[in-house]
Order: C-alpha cells, then sequence, then structure tokens
C-alpha cells in the first residue's frame, strides 16, 4: 500500500464494464513531507474520497478484487482509506 | 490504470489464439493533459478506441482480466476513453476540499490530436462496452 494525494478525477463515458459506476480519481504518490514522488495514476474510489485527500492506496489486482468484491476483474488500483495522520513516530503530515 | 494516447494499430496475422479477435492499439503513456509522452506499447483494446484518443489502460496481470477469457497473455489493456480528466499538479498546495479548476487541463493541453472525437460523438456513439 502507498500514502497518495488526491490531485483530480477522470470522467470516462467508454469503458470496460467491470468500470461502471466506479468513480475515478487521479492519485499522486507523495512523501512524508508532502513532495510528490513519481507519476500519478487513476484509482478507483471505494470509500468516497475527494481532492486534495491524503488517501491509502492498494496497486495489486487480488486485493483490489476483494474490497471491490469483483475478483478477476481489470482493476487494480483501489483507494481503500483517507488516512487522518501519517509519517514516521513523532511527525504528523496531513 | 494510466493514460495513454493511441498512436497506431498493430496487426498479426499469426498470434496466439487468445488474442484472436482482438485489437492490439499502439499507445504511448501520457499524462492528465496528453503530455510528456513515454516508451510506446501495445496494448489489447477493449473499448474500441481510434487513434489520437486520450485513453486509460491497466498494466500487468489485471490486463488478461479485462479480456473475456482471462487465460491469457496480455499485459497491458485499454479499459476506458477519457472525456474529461482534471488534475491539479501542485500537489504540496493542494489543501483538502480545494476546487478544481473550472477549465479541464486536458481540453487545453498540447495540440489537438489527430482524429480525435468530439465529447459528444463520444457520449452519442453506440455500440462498444457500454
Amino acid at each position: 500500500m502507498i500514502v497518495a494525494r488526491v490531485t483530480g478525477d477522470v470522467v470516462a463515458t467508454v469503458k470496460h464494464p467491470a468500470l461502471s459506476g466506479d468513480k475515478l480519481l487521479l492519485v499522486q504518490p507523495i512523501a512524508a513531507d508532502g513532495t510528490a514522488i513519481g507519476k500519478s495514476t487513476i484509482a478507483v474510489d471505494s470509500v468516497s474520497a475527494g481532492l486534495g485527500d491524503t488517501v491509502l492506496v492498494v496497486d495489486e489486482g487480488n486485493s483490489a478484487g476483494q474490497v471491490l468484491n469483483r475478483p478477476r476483474g481489470p482493476i487494480r488500483t483501489v483507494i481503500v482509506g483517507v488516512v487522518d495522520s501519517w509519517g514516521p513516530d513523532g511527525e504528523s503530515g496531513g | 490504470m494510466h493514460f495513454a494516447r493511441v498512436i497506431g494499430t498493430v496487426v498479426c496475422t499469426e498470434k496466439v489464439p487468445a488474442f484472436r479477435a482482438q485489437r492490439l492499439l499502439l499507445v504511448e503513456p501520457v499524462d492528465a493533459r496528453l503530455q510528456n509522452p513515454g516508451r510506446p506499447l501495445v496494448a489489447v483494446d477493449l473499448v474500441s478506441a481510434a487513434t489520437g484518443q486520450h485513453v486509460f489502460y491497466v498494466r500487468g496481470r489485471e490486463a488478461a482480466n479485462a479480456l473475456p477469457d482471462a487465460d491469457n497473455p496480455a499485459d497491458a489493456a485499454i479499459v476506458g476513453i477519457v472525456d474529461e480528466a482534471r488534475e491539479i499538479t501542485d500537489v504540496a498546495a493542494l489543501a483538502p476540499g480545494a476546487a478544481i479548476p473550472e477549465s479541464p487541463p486536458a481540453s487545453r493541453g498540447g495540440e489537438p490530436a489527430p482524429g480525435v472525437v468530439s465529447k459528444r460523438r463520444r457520449a452519442h456513439r453506440s455500440g462498444g462496452p457500454q
């Protein structure tokens, strides 16, 4: 799992049936100080996250299938939690 | 899932049986604004995408699951056509509950790709998954 920040959203009318009804958000992996690490990816939202939220993201198909209750689907990146605080002991990020 | 732009097609007469009747497209990874192209790759097309379109694809084992029969060797599959993608790139300045700017970056970013189907046509087109 990784910690990321929600940086945007994606609207798609034509998509795989397995994605119908899902909210797609852009998530940018971040470091403990809030700076971006690497490239943003598109994730399926399962916790009603919003723009700017710090979120917990899984990037593995079996985990995604279990969370969404849709095993063996084409989804591997899912937002599974909204982070209240995080960071090394003694610090707390957003 | 990642953004990509469709840049071409791949035709194989001789291919593994699992890929029969599957369209293979050449795509280049891009960002939400259709910029910063990466190394092109070949992906199975599940959404009848056309050259120039902004799409998103899934990589790895889950790409195989996108096909009707999951028993296939696909490692990338196009699973959606982007109507609109909005992203704020200044991550550090992003406050919880912030509003996304009105004008979508995707519509003003980069040069319009040839063959891009208009939003209206895309929304009304029939056929293809949903």
